[in-house]
């Protein structure tokens, strides 16, 4: 039985074992590689998109249990010419280094802020719980979505 | 007395390549293997020390999507650094546990697992030499008896029986340094197990023929070695590989070998 | 085409109701696997486990995944996540070691996807949170089978669950409401984020001397089940020491431990913190007793 979703605003179809993981869909099926097969177990939010507008990591979700969801991965968060206010934060404050973990972190975060649009330093490390860097560049990734709380960003 | 420079150095431009990664666009090594890519496992020892009597492949090589299976025969030549002492796949005989003992190329992962489930290995056992103490004591067992034969690609160190390669730093002076009344020597032995870092990508590598020569694309901090390690295994020239780095999702001094 | 329908169809069957999930579970043939938030059953290769043939999902049964307040008990669906459970469960003194269990499980992402009942019929795992947690509120099971729903309490399914033969879904939780207080905690050997080595959920109410009484301490990811710990619970009852006098006494105690040992901490660590745990549990469960009053 194939399954039906919305992926990044666009019907798709996937055939096949419906015990994949989304993320191997995405990876594999779709070719969509911006979501990362890091640790395959839920710890480290690489894989991290949005079904149904809930930031969950994809390598736990069997694409069978999907039938009619709404999927957002990072190729799909926002238009490559405008990029959302964390990205282009990230971005404009040198946060990013190899890069590996800041499609999760996104993913993550931006979901984050949208419910807790001014939250404390321990809040934003509360929400980064599952998302590994490892690079260590935690703090600047924290002070990077503290700074989107005074709608100017760092220089 | 040097005037302020008109044009002063800016230094804080943003990355290049950030963008793309916040976009989910950059393609690591591990990113880029589509549809037209085989996938390779791995056959690796589990015993740290044996003789292998007999490898065979051939029910491996019909399990279904297997398209090729590389063992000793296929990359006979020893790399190393200082001396040439590693081989690529173990020929005759294991000399730590996980040595590689065949690599299967298949058109998915879990055909390429389940082929090397298939893969007959038979050994007959050797006293393994598992710490550095044991292999320096007096009579130990040489992991590898041919050392001599080697072919040395540094030369200058010391080396002999189990020592491949004997390298040593003398900086100020130390027992002197000891000696003083105001310094406390606190001798201890410890041990902690091996440290591995974890960079966000694994090891990831996807290797072509192309354009009569190897094009080696992998996640590497030192793509010079990568380049005459696999011309040394292959017994071909340096230049018949071309060796390209994607973007590394972390390296840490992991990925130097 | 027919056997590409076959193999395909049944990977997983979204079961529209428990009576059609029973029935498919019941296939022995299958190699089924029951699955609720998928968070642990998907991980079976990570565990040297063969993935089961076929997925059960339950998630398309809407009453699974509710909370009511039924009289003296609170009900929960098998179905609902620690999210849900940490955000919707009723503000009730004795319920905040769950709520705490839940809201500070494993991470976000996770959280949103696992649920009560997949925490408490994985077997073998030995780290969840929310079983220490319901088992210090004298939690009850509802299992039901082809032939009907039983009782039980959750300390005795927790010992018979890997061996129960027949289909069977665990299909609701109930915690008795009383005026005790509650209080979880767990040691992670990172700050957050990873398994804990130790987990300790305490319940207790107080009598009008200010001494303890109705004292449950669950202790979990110690050993390969969660267990209650009787023996301190007894030696608290009509008792008040202070924190530290606690962690001395259960120091005593330790030896009725068999700790496991696995990759993220060998058995005597867990023995060893066990107490502290213990402490800082009993530490919060008293400043939520000075505050509520009964």
């Amino acid at each position: 039985m194939p399954v039906n979703l919305t992926l990044n605003g666009e019907a798709r179809t996937f055939f096949g074992d419906l015990r994949t993981s989304l993320l191997d869909v995405l990876r594999q099926t779709f070719r969509l590689t911006g979501t990362k097969p890091v640790c395959g177990e839920g710890f480290c939010g690489a894989c991290i998109v949005h079904i149904d507008g809930v930031a969950v990591p994809s390598c736990l979700r069997p694409i069978g249990l999907l039938e009619g969801a709404c999927v957002t991965t990072i190729e799909g968060l926002a238009p490559l010419d405008a990029p959302n206010p964390l990205q282009l934060a990230f971005q404009d404050q040198d946060v990013v280094q190899c890069g590996m973990c800041f499609p999760g972190m996104v993913m993550a975060l931006s979901k984050f802020l949208q419910t807790n649009s001014t939250p404390s330093r321990s809040e934003v490390k509360a929400a980064m719980i599952g998302n590994i860097c490892r690079c260590t560049g935690y703090e600047r990734i924290v002070d990077a979505v503290l700074s989107l709380q005074s709608g100017e960003r760092a220089q | 007395m040097t005037a302020e420079p008109r044009h002063p150095a800016v230094m804080d431009y943003p990355r290049r390549d950030a963008r793309d990664k916040l976009q989910g666009r950059t393609r690591y090594a591990a990113d880029l293997g589509g549809l037209e890519t085989l996938h390779a496992v791995l056959v690796r020892a589990e015993v740290a020390s044996a003789h292998i009597l007999r490898v065979d492949v051939s029910r491996a090589r019909a399990m279904p999507g297997v398209r090729a299976i590389a063992t000793a025969g296929d990359g006979p030549g020893l790399h190393g650094i200082g001396i040439a002492d590693q081989p690529l796949f173990a020929d005759t005989v294991i000399r730590h546990y996980g040595e590689p003992i065949a690599a299967i190329a298949a058109d998915t992962l879990a055909q390429a697992q389940a082929a090397a489930r298939e893969v007959i290995l038979e050994t007959a056992p050797l006293p393994p030499v598992l710490t550095m103490a044991e292999a320096l004591t007096q009579g130990a067992r040489l992991i590898h008896p041919d050392w001599a034969t080697y072919e040395v690609l540094k030369e200058g160190a010391t080396r002999g029986g189990n020592i491949a390669w004997e390298a040593r730093v003398q900086r100020g002076d130390t027992n002197a340094a000891f000696g003083r009344s105001d310094v406390v020597v606190v001798e201890g032995t410890y041990e902690v197990g091996r440290q591995s870092h974890v960079a966000f990508e694994p090891r990831a590598v996807v290797a072509a023929f192309e354009d009569g020569r190897y094009h080696i694309q992998t996640s590497t901090q030192a793509p010079w070695t990568v380049r005459a390690v696999t011309a040394k295994v292959l017994g071909i020239a340096p230049s018949m590989v071309r060796v390209t780095v994607p973007a590394v999702g972390g390296g840490f001094r992991l990925k130097f070998d | 085409m027919g056997l590409f329908r076959l193999i395909y169809d049944s990977s997983v069957l979204m079961a529209q109701s428990v009576p059609e999930a029973l029935e498919a579970l019941s296939d022995q043939d299958a190699g089924a696997a029951l699955v609720a938030g998928a968070t642990w059953v998907v991980r079976a290769q990570g565990r040297h486990m063969p993935l089961a043939r076929r997925f059960i999902a339950l998630s398309n049964i809407p009453q699974l995944g509710l909370i009511a307040k039924n009289g003296s008990y609170v009900a929960i669906g098998c179905m609902v996540t620690h999210h849900v459970l940490a955000q919707a469960l009723p503000d009730i003194p004795v319920l905040r070691a769950l709520r705490q269990a839940a809201g500070g499980s494993a991470n976000p992402g996770v959280r949103q996807v696992a649920t009560i009942g997949g925490n408490i019929c994985a077997a073998d795992f030995a780290a969840a949170d929310l079983v220490a947690a319901a088992l210090c509120l004298d939690a009850t099971v509802e299992l039901q089978g082809v032939k009907g729903t039983q009782p039980l309490a959750l300390a005795d399914y927790l010992s018979v669950r890997a061996h129960r033969s027949g289909a069977e879904i665990l299909t609701e939780i109930s915690i008795p409401i009383s005026n005790a207080c509650s209080a979880h905690a767990r040691l992670t050997l990172r700050k957050a984020g990873d398994y804990p080595v130790v987990i300790v959920s305490m319940r207790a109410a107080r009598r009008s001397d200010k001494t303890l009484r109705d004292v449950r301490i669950a202790v979990g990811s110690v050993e390969a089940t969660a267990r209650r710990w009787t023996s301190v619970e007894r030696a608290l009852e009509g008792q008040i020491p202070t924190p530290a006098e606690l962690q001395g006494l259960a120091a005593n105690h330790i030896a009725e431990f068999t700790p496991r040992e696995d990759i993220g901490a060998p058995g005597w660590y867990r023995a060893q913190v066990l107490p502290h745990v213990l402490c800082s549990a009993y530490a919060d469960l008293l400043g939520q007793l000075e505050g509520n009053v009964a």
